[in-house]
């Protein structure tokens, strides 16, 4: 469903990925676009198709292009980092490294004609994401919070179509055990890749050099070595830097909120 | 009558005023391309403090130059001047002492760096963006778009509170309910509405604290975090749905009032019907 589509003017069509439902028409130079979150999950693989009973009072917004009748639905990433939790928190012994897998929320994205920033008309998340706030409540970054699981393979039977999964390597540098509550990764650095029946990210390592220290985070270039047939669909917002240092870890102090 | 005019102009002090004219012109001119040059080249990664300063400091800098030229173009000496002040310097002196100190407290204020251009910050009674910080004083845009001036001496002695400094808040609200509610349900609840708001964030966790027995409520204290630009949006959200789900809940947020018995709190209080008389006129 990640491809081209074709929009006859004057007709609704619409399409649901996950929670999201959007709706597009196309009238002369201006696209309408609307988008709602529903409670239920669905997953429509053929894409957008033409409806014709469109529902009342959908927040529509109109945007202006070209007469190009065109539009490209491609898969990112959220655009803020996120923080993924652990129901039960990780310990890494030291010299030790760990392989998880984290499903990650797609966003949705909507591009007039080629994949350029400048051409991309609208986007939006595949369901409801929380946000948070990583590191000391002076210093920190807004994140969105990942309420998904940690899990220690690729799961058989792939990927569902609202989520990305980002294989992630943590080694433990230090001279300490690394007892993590909270590991923040920047998605606008990660490509999506995708093959028949998975969705995944670039690989992410990630060093542990302590907790005064900032870690260490490799984003591996190219699709990752989890599955075969892999191809790029979606596009990082921004280049990786290569061996950046960031505070990945977060760790909970006790303190007296009150 | 062209040749006299071209004759007058060439008497002495006409080619000075000509030449003072011709600095001031020229010297103006170029500070503008200056400042615009700083602005083209530099402005792109200064924060609205640090463009601020450079911009005065342009300013006062070119203008202090000009005042020097001219002052040499008029074979007028600076010393000479200000010896030749005086008294007149003296009285300068002293009737300027507040605004002398006030530049200096001005140089502290910047120097100290506890807001900066664009910061909402509240000293004493008046809160506002601030939207300039100037040699004599602050000036402050409220939030119903009044400018108000504060004096940097009264700045520096007075408690300003910077609410925006840091990029996430905590919003307290104190929230009664009545004495006879199940508190586990009302934490229960109030923690299930944090979570779904989408305006308060998840960490650092929301705070709900039990304060006290009030007159006519145990008291709670309902601490959200959120990020500084959200302050309204949250406000009014959250209070909206704290009504509706207590509503939903039947958990009683209770009017103030005062409960009178006579000595048992079991028994209705006492109240006796006096018959009608018709008073003495």
């Amino acid at each position: 469903m990640w491809h081209k589509y074709k929009f006859e003017e004057n007709k609704t069509y619409s399409t649901k990925i996950g929670k999201t439902r959007l709706w597009i028409e196309k009238q002369k130079k201006i696209w309408r676009i609307a988008s709602q979150i529903e409670e239920q999950k669905e997953f429509l693989s053929d894409g957008f198709q033409i409806i014709q009973t469109v529902p009342e009072n959908i927040p529509w917004q109109q945007y202006v292009g070209d007469k190009n009748n065109n539009l490209q639905l491609l898969p990112n990433l959220p655009n803020q980092p996120v923080v993924i939790k652990p129901e039960i928190p990780f310990t890494i012994m030291a010299g030790m490294n760990l392989d998880i897998y984290v499903k990650i929320p797609l966003w949705i994205q909507l591009y007039s004609s080629s994949v350029k920033p400048e051409n991309l008309l609208f986007e939006m998340s595949t369901t409801e994401l929380s946000l948070t706030w990583f590191g000391d409540p002076t210093n920190g970054e807004l994140a969105y919070s990942l309420q998904s699981d940690i899990i220690q393979k690729v799961p058989d039977n792939g990927s569902l179509t609202d989520e990305a999964i980002c294989p992630i390597n943590i080694r433990n540098d230090s001279l300490s055990i690394l007892n993590f509550q909270r590991l923040s990764i920047d998605t606008n650095e990660l490509n999506v890749y995708a093959n028949q029946n998975l969705l995944c990210t670039n690989e992410v390592k990630v060093k542990f050099k302590g907790e005064e220290q900032n870690s260490e985070v490799n984003i591996l270039h190219g699709s990752p070595a989890i599955a075969e047939g892999l191809k790029q669909i979606g596009y990082a917002r921004s280049k990786p830097d290569k061996n950046l240092l960031r505070k990945s870890f977060y760790f909970i102090k006790s303190f007296t909120q009150y | 009558m062209f040749e006299f005019l071209l004759k007058y102009l060439e008497e002495p002090a006409l080619i000075k005023i000509r030449n003072v004219l011709i600095i001031i012109i020229i010297g103006y001119a170029l500070l503008q391309l200056i400042a615009l040059f700083v602005r083209r080249v530099m402005w792109k990664n200064l924060d609205p403090q640090t463009k601020f300063i450079i911009h005065k400091a342009i300013i006062y800098t070119g203008i202090a130059i000009i005042l020097l030229l001219v002052l040499r173009v008029l074979n007028l000496k600076i010393t000479a001047l200000l010896g030749a002040a005086g008294i007149l310097g003296i009285v300068l002196g002293i009737a300027s002492q507040t605004s002398i100190g006030n530049v200096i407290s001005g140089i502290f204020l910047i120097s100290e760096k506890s807001f900066e251009i664009g910061d909402l910050i509240r000293v004493d009674d008046k809160m506002g963006t601030v939207y300039s910080i100037d040699l004599l004083s602050v000036k402050l845009k409220t939030l119903d778009n009044l400018l108000i001036r504060i004096p940097n001496q009264t700045m520096i002695s007075s408690e300003v509170t910077n609410i925006t400094r840091f990029p996430i808040r905590r919003m307290d609200i104190d929230i009664g309910v009545a004495y006879k509610e199940d508190l586990k349900k009302v934490m229960g609840v109030l923690r299930k509405l944090a979570v779904n708001n989408p305006y308060c964030l998840d960490e650092p966790e929301p705070l709900i604290l039990i304060k006290d027995f009030g007159e006519s409520s145990i008291n709670f204290l309902y601490g959200l975090w959120f990020e500084k630009s959200n302050y309204v949006t949250l406000r009014n959200s959250i209070i909206q749905e704290i009504k509706t789900t207590f509503e939903a809940e039947g958990i009683e947020i209770p009017f103030p009032h005062l409960t009178l018995y006579t000595g048992e709190a079991t028994k209705p209080f006492p109240v006796q019907m006096k018959p009608e008389t018709k008073g003495k006129q």
